[in-house]
């Protein structure tokens, strides 16, 4: 935390983000279906437009000219779903059959400004589809309530908001709140030329919001009298394509820095180096795709509108699992993380001064044991107490724990797991005096889930309204 | 200060600029801004926020025309057919055992059309006698009051609040109603609403309570249980689900009772200083560059705090310029305020992190500890 603030510190004073993290922790697709839109003020069923495409130079834009007419909305989510079908047609390559592993080679991306935009998108407008009489937009439907499911879990890639991913790999001198703002966030990690961030972030204060709730200004202003004269047009049978094109230009004109500002997010970071763990949390999107397409494929893709409890339980389970793991991987993979948890005293960094590679001690069962022992001047005092179980971050086979605290600070460390083989090993393997070292504390424990297929102490849960 | 002196000083600060009566809104806002001197001298004058704001550069505020439209379709959705859909919920929901509804309409327009007069005094007036009545059980009584008009202590003097309904079960006691246009989905609506909700139908309970316990009648009397009524999933269908505020009360009645009182807060307004009449938007460009000024030196003659809620505050914009101009920490939000403690510029915390400077004082040394960790554990990593 103390980082943070003191990277926050920097930032004000440097007039300019600066860098949380040294490696890109997301997976980028190199064909992301990025996707930005406007609903009805207060109204999360009524899209009044959606834009969306693969590449920053090409897009569709779907407009519902009158967003409470329910036979235009729905026509035009049929488009809309229609696109994604065969957007998603492109990633149902398995791998050969001959390797045991059929998951497929690649999985898509949707990548929206903000979490409120992935949440419209993928829970409102999933949730509004996936019970139609219509197929194709149940279907629609099913796709974007998976998408929804996966959008939750800590360290999926298969939907970014771009706020997220600024916010994850830099830091702003702004207020943790306005971070939500992608105008702003953007103008803080890369100001235009010839402005600083402080600046650029006022400026950016007057670019319509990323969505997806528009302008009340604007609404009033621009899109009311629009949607009256469309109205109008249409009664009088004569002007409708005019009107059509009107309100296509004002919104248009309104999503465009949304657009550009998602795609230029995802390039800011696409220039980072790609993090170790990555491909690894990759493979579980993948995975996961590949799943959902087999219960696509046999008519099985149904969610329940609300979790029974066993199943609520397993989901915090993996959930909480799942953020310890991530912020595990993401520490070992990216000095600059790792030195947040230096700073936070959750990890112990510093030079190895003292290497004893022959020490042994007795073993509870009575036999003698190489134990080999490391002594550190820490760079920063560690005020964990003795036995804090520890592992080197560059091997995490090694598993130390703190056996002596000298009045000077350095650290003495015992091996207990990693290097215990012989004296040869532990010289091979250990770091000699004079290395830099950093040990951090990994508790990778997995509590296995032992709870049965029915719980017998609750009552039945009661029919959820649907 | 005597209270004339406050009241004296009040007023000049407030010069031309007009009151207004706190909405429900703004009083539950006082949750976000704890011990905002700037804001509760507002708060205790009526200023009105928005068109000060504005005034200063903010983006004005308002709704979309479309969310109104929606509420306002909704509300009728609710109250149509002698208010069957809010009947049933009332029973089915709040378990109230209502079968006909007796209401009545204390809205502005209704008052006016039958008395000839509909300020606030007057309908609070009004609103106090039927909820008498209510309170009374009185079986042929009204159970359902509209828009009625309560009364709330703030800082020793009155201000008025108007909840959407205010209903009445059998059960003894007075449940609050609220109707709001977002949609409830399978059972689970906004979360972030509905506590903004919730800290508004707490505005109104307390207001409620402090009538029935000024009528003798004991603060219980008025539930803090309520049902919030929602369009259901993505019609216009009403749902609800009962809600208990008793959490909010508690926190609202602790701000309300802290609420410093005129005389206190008389003390930390400037003399020679006073706020301008928001000009029209319409205005020429001088006058309102002229009332901007006087506005911002007024607001600025006033110690603030600034933090993390503050975005919800209308003045915000003002607020956060001046923090970024003044190169306080506070701009940078409540974590890395919390941490600085009393050192309260960018550039004095950095020269402790740095080493530029030593502590002088135990506070000092605190924020010099954790930050030149930090700064040691990043330079370490630079390094390696």
């Amino acid at each position: 935390m103390s980082l943070d603030v003191y990277l926050r510190l920097r930032a004000a004073r440097a007039r300019r983000a600066q860098p949380r993290a040294a490696r890109r922790h997301v997976h980028l697709s190199h064909r992301p279906l990025v996707v930005v839109g406007y609903h009805l003020a207060g109204e999360p069923g009524a899209p009044v437009a959606l834009r969306y495409g693969t590449r920053p130079d090409a897009w569709r834009t779907l407009l519902v000219a009158e967003p409470r007419d329910r036979t235009l909305r729905f026509a035009q989510l049929a488009e809309f779903g229609a696109d994604l079908a065969r957007h998603l047609a492109h990633f149902a390559n398995r791998a050969e059959a001959d390797d045991d592993d059929t998951t497929c080679v690649d999985a898509p991306q949707i990548l929206v400004p903000n979490p409120a935009t992935a949440h419209w998108l993928t829970d409102l407008l999933g949730r509004s589809l996936r019970f139609h009489e219509d197929e194709a937009l149940a279907l629609t439907g099913a796709h974007l309530t998976f998408f929804g499911t996966r959008r939750v879990i800590p360290g999926s890639s298969l939907v970014l908001a771009a706020t997220d991913l600024l916010t994850t790999h830099w830091v702003t001198g702004q207020t943790p709140a306005e971070d939500a703002s992608l105008a702003t966030v953007l103008a803080w990690v890369d100001p235009p030329p010839g402005k600083d961030a402080v600046e650029a972030a006022v400026d950016a204060e007057t670019l319509p919001p990323a969505g997806p709730v528009s302008d009340p200004r604007w609404d009033r202003r621009t899109w009311q009298p629009l949607v009256g004269e469309y109205g109008r047009a249409r009664e009088s049978g004569a002007g409708e394509a005019a009107a059509v094109a009107e309100l296509r230009e004002a919104v248009e004109a309104e999503l465009t820095p949304a657009w550009q500002g998602v795609w230029t997010a995802r390039d800011l970071v696409a220039m980072l180096p790609e993090a170790a763990h990555v491909p690894v949390r990759w493979h579980d999107d993948r995975r996961e795709w590949t799943r959902h397409l087999d219960r696509v494929a046999a008519g099985a893709a149904h969610v329940a509108i609300r979790m029974d409890q066993l199943r609520s339980y397993r989901f915090l389970h993996e959930l909480e699992q799942r953020t310890l793991r991530l912020a595990r991987q993401m520490a070992l993979d990216d000095p600059l993380l790792l030195a947040a948890q230096v700073a936070a005293g959750d990890a112990l960094a510093g030079e190895v001064v003292g290497r004893d590679c022959t020490h042994r001690i007795t073993l509870p069962t009575g036999r003698k044991g190489l134990r080999p022992l490391l002594r550190l001047r820490p760079a920063i005092g560690f005020d964990r107490p003795l036995g804090t179980e520890l592992r080197w971050s560059d091997n995490q086979a090694v598993l130390v724990t703190v056996t002596d605290v000298d009045p000077d600070g350095t650290v003495t460390l015992m091996v207990v797991k990693g290097a215990c083989q012989s004296v040869a090993r532990a010289e091979e393997i250990l770091p000699p005096p004079g290395a830099p070292m950093i040990l951090i504390s990994l508790d990778d424990t997995w509590y296995p889930d032992t709870l049965p297929e029915e719980l017998p102490w609750t009552p039945h849960p009661a029919e959820v309204e649907a | 200060m005597t209270r004339t002196a406050a009241e004296q000083r009040l007023a000049e600060y407030r010069g031309d600029c007009p009151s207004q009566p706190l909405t429900a809104r703004r009083l539950a806002g006082l949750l976000d801004v704890p011990g905002c001197v700037r804001r509760q001298v507002l708060d205790a004058i009526g200023a009105p926020l928005d068109p000060l704001a504005e005034l200063l550069g903010a983006p004005p505020g308002g709704q979309s025309p479309f969310a109104i439209i929606r509420a306002q379709r909704f509300e009728e959705r609710v109250t149509t057919g002698d208010m069957g859909p809010l009947l049933m919920l009332l029973r089915e929901r709040l378990g109230a055992p209502v079968t006909a509804v007796r209401e009545c309409d204390l809205s502005a327009e209704q008052v006016r059309t039958q008395y000839q007069r509909s300020d606030d005094t007057f309908r609070a007036r009004l609103s106090e006698q039927y909820l008498e009545q209510m309170l009374d059980g009185d079986k042929t009584a009204v159970n359902l009051l509209r828009r009625p008009v309560l009364t709330l202590t703030l800082g020793g003097e009155p201000t008025f609040v108007e909840p959407d309904l205010v209903a009445y079960t059998t059960t003894d006691q007075l449940h609050p109603v609220e109707i709001r246009s977002y949609p409830c989905i399978d059972g689970i609506a906004d979360p972030g609403q509905v506590s903004v909700t919730a800290r508004e139908i707490a505005v109104h309970v307390i207001a409620a309570q402090e009538v029935a316990h000024r009528l003798g009648r004991g603060r219980e009397r008025v539930a803090t249980r309520g049902l919030l009524a929602l369009p259901r999933n993505f019609t216009l269908d009403a749902t609800g689900q009962p809600l208990d505020v008793a959490p909010q009360v508690r926190r609202l009645r602790r701000i309300l009772a802290g609420f410093p009182a005129r005389t206190a807060l008389a003390r930390h307004v400037p003399e020679g200083t006073s706020l301008p009449a928001p000009p029209p938007r319409d205005a020429p460009e001088a006058v309102r560059a002229a009332a901007a000024e006087q506005a911002a030196e007024a607001l600025g003659a006033l110690p603030s705090r600034f933090g993390d809620n503050c975005l919800s505050c209308g003045l915000f914009t003002f607020c956060r310029n001046e923090q970024q101009a003044a190169g306080a920490v506070a701009r940078l939000g409540n974590a890395a305020s919390n941490l600085c403690g009393d050192v309260s510029t960018v550039t004095a915390a950095l020269d402790l992190a740095e080493g530029r400077r030593a502590p002088t004082t135990g506070a000092e040394q605190a924020v010099a500890d954790a930050l030149s960790r930090a700064a040691t554990a990043l330079t370490w990593q630079e390094c390696r």
